[in-house]
């Protein structure tokens, strides 16, 4: 099966809905909220052969009932035996893969496929309709039956029902498979009843005979005569042991005291197995309760598409009909585990979804940053320095290190990432590709090399640009701002983690002096002679930069952490007000 | 049969001729009933009298119905052509000229070159059975021949049967023939086989075909056929007096046969009802006067339904000659005498009020005037009908009534009355017990050989001279 376009109308939280073309292995990403188990629930219940689907007035967008909520999902790669005359044949349309589009009636070409538009609607007297539409001719109804046919199967639902024999279950289906043996099943049941009559020996508790010896007596003054005697026994109804009540052990233990990632993947294993080959698999959560290894194994058994060979590992896996797979996820784990193509961002504005595919700009970001797509707004720090101070900033305004109690970054759906290669170059191309995901994005960058796309592109796109004033990095920034103390607990730190030899040298030849010229403590360098304190800042923060003196996470983390210890002291500084500005920025996401 | 159903498989492109009454329909019927294939059979003819007919044999012989489909040409053709109109080309879904429906079959014949739909019929059937060929027009042939590119193909007809020949009907020679394997043709008459048929009528029949075949005269001398002279000032008495002995057969089931149409109606007048008409597939005296009765009013409106009942009874023209022409002329009519009768009160109604509600009640009355009878008995049934159904209100115009009342005769099946009078177009592939030929010398080859193989106990020919020349006539 193949699904070419999924469209939704006025379902749940979806007003509106048009996604074209997703992959034969497509993951759904989105924050919460984001309706993204909307749309497979909608997908299911398009494709499902189940006919007593129950809605009601909160399935309507905006309970509104006035008009009926519509799913049409147009697949194909059917079964051949929907596709004649009698069933749908007067009712094929086309897909043109390369313009992915959807034509009425199949174009003769060898390349243009044929597809179905399969569509349920459900009106204000809640009565849902199965149809198979199209503009040129009437809409047929597709029956249950015919449904089944699609393989619809959605993973890792009645998780502990599934794990026992109850009717209905896999196992039991896996059971009557063998109906020879149903015979003997019924018989060793029946046993187990008897043998659990035997071993109830009520005589040994003598208030339970007692009771029963004291109603034989007074049962005899009504004219009761008793035809042996009265005594307690377990009674057949509630021993009796049916096929619903054998579940699932290991060894003695039940599997419903296994953990849930165990039962989950048990299930999900057995649902895969009766699935219809060829179908489309919809799994919602697909990481849930499950640990990063077994998130991994689980993504690879899917998308194989193929059963379990029956012999177990290492037998040969049996050919399947080619599969499609949809899944939701607010994992960074299955992110990073997908390739970009497969992955799709899911957007909801007052009811208006849109479906998105990663753009080739941030195909590399998805691996490196994983969390961003699963937030709401993105702050892309040009380097590892800007990401550590991001964080110190956001452990100062929460709170954490005795500064503000402002909300935390994570509480706002807010997520620092950096850019990958070391200079930096990629960042506002990163902004860029977020800003056209629909996500809230801030560049934090250096202001010493011009930006591609430019500031004025990025904000016109709808972007946040904060960057320093003048021409100058971060580091040049900080050393031209901080109070002196500041200063000197800055080089203290990076004499500790360079080498103070090293920092001294650096700094000596940027002054374009002799090393032995710079005091020997550091308290002092800003009393070089005839060098005033601007200078031996503006080397300071240069050689910072060269020197790669905070040129890792943790280094800016501890940077920003010595920077918040004084910002209340420098409130007129580009620096202070800069950062102002970017917790603006982050408290308007609210 | 069986060996007859192996040489009907043996080709994929196969042509069986069978001549009237050698159980072509049956042998459809068993064919597809008795013989296993993956996938349904899918059988075509041309009326819904036919459909009707294999569809019977069918259920006699307990085939179910995922074993054959079973539709009319032209049917299939505008289902297939109007689920894909883009393709297909076709314009409009309601096809009622001849032009409309070559344009239908032209339109379903483009539309099956598209290897996506092609794939369709080819998943949804084994193969495809077309009977009576011989009646196919141009357009349906080429349809038949895009399907059987896609699927094993066989038809069966009778040329010597296919009475329609206008001109854009299939040529059996230059169109039919080169483009199917001959099979060897049928040869049994089962139709004079059955209990009570005449066998030796049957086996003359198969010499005379002969004859028609090769162009020789067709003689009624020394034959299971019964010759009557048709004598210039006689023959319309003796033609009469026949049909009336006919009526001694009680129960049995009876044919005339005449080449126009206005001769079957006198006859039918004249016999007073005895024998009724078989109308037209499409009736058009039925829409005619449904859009008369509508668009006339007043007094206007009493004259067509006056002349409507005229052609239908026998005793209207006669007995209401001074009604007609008052209302004729547009003025209203009150008879001298009896003029609280029924069926005039009912025609003052119909010219004084506006209403279509009185027509119906007005030619009721007329049907039960003393000696009155309905020889148009099919004409008249439709149009009361159509008139009920008008009146329930679910169409627009008593026309769309008529037109929807006659769709569900053809579809649902005619009732005949016992006795009926037709032209050899109007009752070809019908069964009767007697046949009675009331001109044969006016029927050409086809006609004859038509007519002639409709009575499976008695055949009585009407002719000028016992030697018939069929050949002389032009088709």
């Amino acid at each position: 099966m193949r699904l070419y376009e999924i469209s939704i109308r006025r379902f749940r939280g979806i007003k509106k809905l048009d996604w074209t073309s997703p992959n034969e292995f497509s993951c759904l990403v989105g924050p919460r909220d984001s309706t993204k188990s909307t749309i497979l629930d909608a997908i299911e219940y398009a494709l499902s052969p189940r006919w007593n689907v129950v809605f009601d007035d909160t399935d309507f967008f905006n309970l509104d009932t006035s008009e009926p909520i519509e799913v049409t999902v147009t697949v194909g790669e059917v079964p051949e035996s929907l596709l004649v005359e009698e069933k749908f044949g007067l009712h094929l349309r086309g897909w043109n893969p390369a313009t992915k589009k959807v034509n009425d009636e199949p174009e003769p070409a060898s390349d243009n496929l044929r597809a179905l538009s399969i569509r349920l609607t459900v009106d204000s007297a809640l009565e849902p309709q199965w149809n198979v539409v199209n503009d040129h001719n009437e809409a047929k109804r597709i029956s249950h039956k015919d449904r089944e046919l699609l393989g619809l199967a959605r993973l890792g639902s009645s998780v502990d029902w599934h794990l026992s024999w109850q009717r209905g279950s896999i196992l039991s289906r896996f059971t009557a498979g063998n109906s020879k043996d149903v015979g003997s099943i019924s018989g060793v049941l029946a046993e187990a009843t008897r043998a659990a009559r035997k071993t109830f020996t009520p005589s040994a508790v003598d208030s339970l005979n007692n009771a029963a010896q004291r109603t034989e007596i007074l049962a005899k003054h009504l004219g009761v005569q008793p035809i042996t005697h009265y005594q307690p026994h377990l009674d057949f109804e509630s021993a009796s042991v049916g096929m619903g009540g054998v579940t699932l052990h290991d060894g003695e233990i039940p599997l419903r005291n296994a953990g849930l990632g165990t039962r989950r993947l048990l299930t999900l294993a057995l649902q895969k197995e009766i699935a219809r080959a060829g179908g489309v698999t919809l799994v919602d959560e697909v990481e849930h309760a499950l640990e990063p290894h077994a998130i991994r194994q689980l993504l690879t058994f899917l998308k194989k598409g193929s059963e379990i060979p029956e012999g177990g590992k290492g037998a040969e896996p049996k050919e399947s009909a080619r599969e499609c797979v949809v899944l939701t996820t607010h994992s960074p784990t299955v992110i990073v585990e997908l390739d970009a193509t497969n992955l799709f961002m899911v957007r909801n504005e007052a009811g208006q979804t849109t479906v998105e595919g990663i753009p080739d700009e941030l195909q590399s970001v998805v691996r490196i940053g994983p969390d961003a797509f699963l937030g709401k707004a993105v702050i892309v720090c040009e380097g590892k320095t800007e990401y550590g101070v991001c964080r110190a900033l956001d452990n100062w305004w929460s709170g954490a290190i005795g500064g503000q109690s402002l909300k935390s970054l994570g509480l706002l759906g807010v997520v620092p990432i950096a850019s990958v290669s070391g200079g930096g170059s990629e960042a506002p191309r990163i902004a860029q590709g977020f800003v056209t995901l629909g996500f809230r994005t801030l560049l934090f960058a250096d202001s010493d090399e011009p930006l591609n796309p430019s500031e004025e592109d990025l904000r016109n796109a709808g972007g946040t640009v904060v960057q320093w004033q003048g021409s100058c990095s971060i580091e040049q920034r900080v050393f031209w701002d901080l109070p002196w103390d500041g200063v000197v607990e800055l080089l203290t730190v990076a004499a500790e983690e360079k080498d103070e030899e090293s920092v001294r040298s650096l700094v000596a030849s940027r002054l374009g002096i002799n090393a032995t010229g710079l005091s020997r403590d550091i308290k002092n360098w800003n009393t070089v002679p005839e060098v005033n304190e601007q200078t031996v800042r503006d080397a300071l923060g240069k050689a910072a930069k060269v020197g790669k003196w905070f040129k890792s996470i943790a280094l800016g983390e501890t940077l920003g952490n010595i920077v918040t210890k004084y910002l209340n002291v420098i409130p007129n500084t580009d620096l202070a007000k800069k950062i102002s500005a970017l917790r603006l920025w982050v408290d308007s996401s609210e | 049969m069986n060996s007859n159903i192996e040489a009907l498989f043996a080709s994929n492109r196969g042509l069986l001729v069978a001549p009237a009454g050698c159980g072509k329909t049956r042998l459809i019927a068993e064919a597809v009933a008795l013989r296993q294939t993956p996938r349904r059979q899918l059988v075509l003819t041309h009326t819904h009298a036919g459909v009707y007919e294999i569809r019977k044999h069918l259920r006699l012989l307990k085939a179910s119905s995922s074993q054959a489909r079973v539709e009319t040409i032209s049917g299939w053709a505008l289902k297939y052509a109007a689920s894909y109109p883009h393709t297909s080309g076709l314009l409009f879904d309601e096809p009622e000229t001849t032009e409309q429906w070559n344009a239908v079959h032209e339109a379903a014949t483009r539309l099956l070159k598209n290897a996506h739909v092609g794939r369709v019929v080819e998943n949804s059937y084994s193969g495809i059975m077309v009977d009576e060929y011989q009646d196919c027009s141009r357009p349906q042939h080429q349809l038949i021949l895009a399907v059987a590119e896609l699927l094993p193909c066989r038809v069966l007809g009778d040329p010597l049967q296919g009475i329609f020949d206008f001109s854009g009907s299939v040529d059996w020679k230059t169109d039919v023939v080169p483009n199917f394997d001959q099979l060897p043709p049928l040869e049994k008459p089962w139709r004079w086989e059955q209990e009570n048929a005449n066998r030796g009528l049957g086996q003359w029949l198969l010499r005379v075909r002969e004859q028609i075949q090769s162009g020789k005269d067709v003689l009624l001398q020394h034959a299971p056929a019964v010759w009557k002279h048709l004598d210039p000032v006689y023959g319309a008495q003796a033609q009469l007096a026949e049909c009336k002995r006919m009526v001694n057969n009680i129960g049995e089931s009876v044919v005339a046969i005449n080449k126009w149409p206005n001769q079957h109606h006198s006859l039918t007048s004249r016999l007073k009802g005895l024998f009724t008409c078989v109308e037209a597939i499409d009736c058009p005296e039925l829409f005619q006067f449904a859009i008369d009765f509508e668009q006339k009013s007043g007094p206007q409106r009493a004259a067509a339904v006056l002349e409507f009942a005229s052609i239908c009874m026998t005793k209207v023209k006669s007995q209401l000659h001074s009604a007609i022409v008052s209302y004729s002329s547009g003025k209203s009519y009150k008879p001298h005498a009896n003029a609280d009768a029924p069926h005039f009160a009912a025609l003052h109604r119909v010219a004084s009020e506006n209403t279509m509600s009185a027509v119906r009640p007005a030619l009721q009355r007329l049907a039960e005037l003393p000696d009155n009878r309905i020889h148009r008995r099919e004409l008249y049934d439709e149009m009361i009908l159509a008139l009920c159904d008008y009146s329930m209100g679910t169409h627009t115009s008593l026309r769309e009534a008529a037109w929807s009342v006659r769709s569900r005769t053809r579809t649902s099946g005619r009732k005949l009355g016992l006795r009926v009078a037709g032209s050899t177009l109007l009752v070809k592939g019908m069964e009767f017990q007697h046949a009675l030929i009331l001109d044969a010398d006016k029927l050409n080859s086809k006609e004859l050989y038509v007519a002639m193989t409709r009575g499976t106990q008695s055949l009585t020919i009407f002719s000028k001279s016992p030697v018939l020349r069929p050949h002389l006539n032009s088709t």
